[in-house]
């Protein structure tokens, strides 16, 4: 880690605070750190291994942050960033993959890259960020609640946590928000055939 | 889609969900009030809610490195290099379903990964091939 922790703790202060300009250096910090970590693991565990989304979001939170230091509002915060990171991350790697396997790659995936995001699941990802970026356009919170769940790892309770809602506002909102992105998901698939 | 229309079959989706499958058509049209364009829009919803009970449930990354079985899966040959500069193959046969949680792939007990290169060419520290010792 480059910056003291008590730098990156006060931009979160900041942010918190309304500060606009915080969040935008706190968040390639806060990539930087997820990107590092998920390789590291990929790297130095057995295979079998399974990474935790969730995990890597935790260890990121207390090596970044001085709980001391903040509200659990300011958590609730850099778990909204952090999945949102750990989106453009997994997005990345799944469309780097894609391109590969339509021919186009000329480096072959490394494979800690290729285990984070399996084969198999590359083109929903990639179909999902999409189906996400619709439903944001009329629906942020729902849109942000696939998010936290899907590419954050956070379970209904810690979801509804980092949102200061109901967990049974999530839930309702993430019945919609499946059926939603399901449909649009097949939609898109129609298209591109 | 509007805010104002999203909304709308906001507040009409969830009822149906309560009630049997033969009684949502009739709930949805008393929900929509006489709007078929809304009827239709919950109503198209409706079957892909019945197909995403699974969808997305499983965090992206939750799943991870059991690099033995994904390889197995394809490609029929894996080449292996060990400690001694030795390339082995083995055929993806050889590759158990205990792979992933063992670190026993086939003959070849996996002591150290060096690194991971491309998928199937990876360098391991130690073998148990005979012969290989």
């Amino acid at each position: 880690m480059n910056r003291p922790q008590h730098e990156l703790t006060q931009l979160l202060v900041d942010w918190g605070n309304g500060n606009q300009s915080a969040a935008d250096k706190l968040m390639p910090l806060v990539y930087d750190e997820l990107h590092r970590l998920a390789h590291h693991y990929m790297k130095h565990e057995r295979p079998g291994h399974t990474l935790q989304t969730s995990a890597l979001v935790n260890e990121a939170y207390l090596r970044l942050i001085d709980q001391n230091q903040v509200h659990w509002q300011n958590r609730g915060q850099f778990f909204g960033v952090a999945a949102q990171m750990m989106r453009r991350i997994l997005v990345d790697y799944a469309r780097s993959r894609n391109y590969q396997k339509r021919g186009g790659g000329a480096h072959p995936v490394d494979l800690d890259e290729a285990m984070i995001v399996s084969p198999e699941r590359s083109a929903e990802v990639v179909a999902l960020d999409e189906g996400l970026k619709g439903l944001e356009q009329f629906d942020p919170r729902k849109s942000k609640i696939v998010e936290l769940r899907f590419f954050g790892g956070l379970s209904i309770e810690e979801t509804a946590k980092v949102l200061d809602v109901s967990p049974g506002t999530v839930m309702r909102d993430w019945t919609l928000a499946k059926a939603w992105l399901k449909k649009d998901i097949n939609t898109q698939t129609c298209k591109s055939r | 889609m509007t805010p104002d229309r999203w909304q709308q079959i906001d507040r009409i989706f969830h009822g149906p969900l309560e009630r049997a499958p033969t009684e949502r058509p009739g709930f949805v049209a008393k929900g929509s009030a006489g709007d078929d364009s809304l009827k239709d829009d919950v109503e198209n919803l409706l079957p892909s809610h019945e197909q995403s009970d699974r969808f997305v449930e499983t965090p992206a990354a939750k799943t991870s490195k059991p690099a033995a079985i994904k390889i197995g899966d394809h490609e029929t040959t894996m080449n292996f290099k060990c400690q001694r500069g030795l390339t082995h193959s083995i055929h993806a046969t050889e590759v158990t379903s205990n792979a992933a949680a063992s670190p026993l792939i086939g003959v070849f007990r996996i002591l150290e990964q060096k690194g991971a290169t491309k998928l199937n060419e990876l360098i391991f520290a130690g073998c148990q091939k005979k012969g290989c010792a």
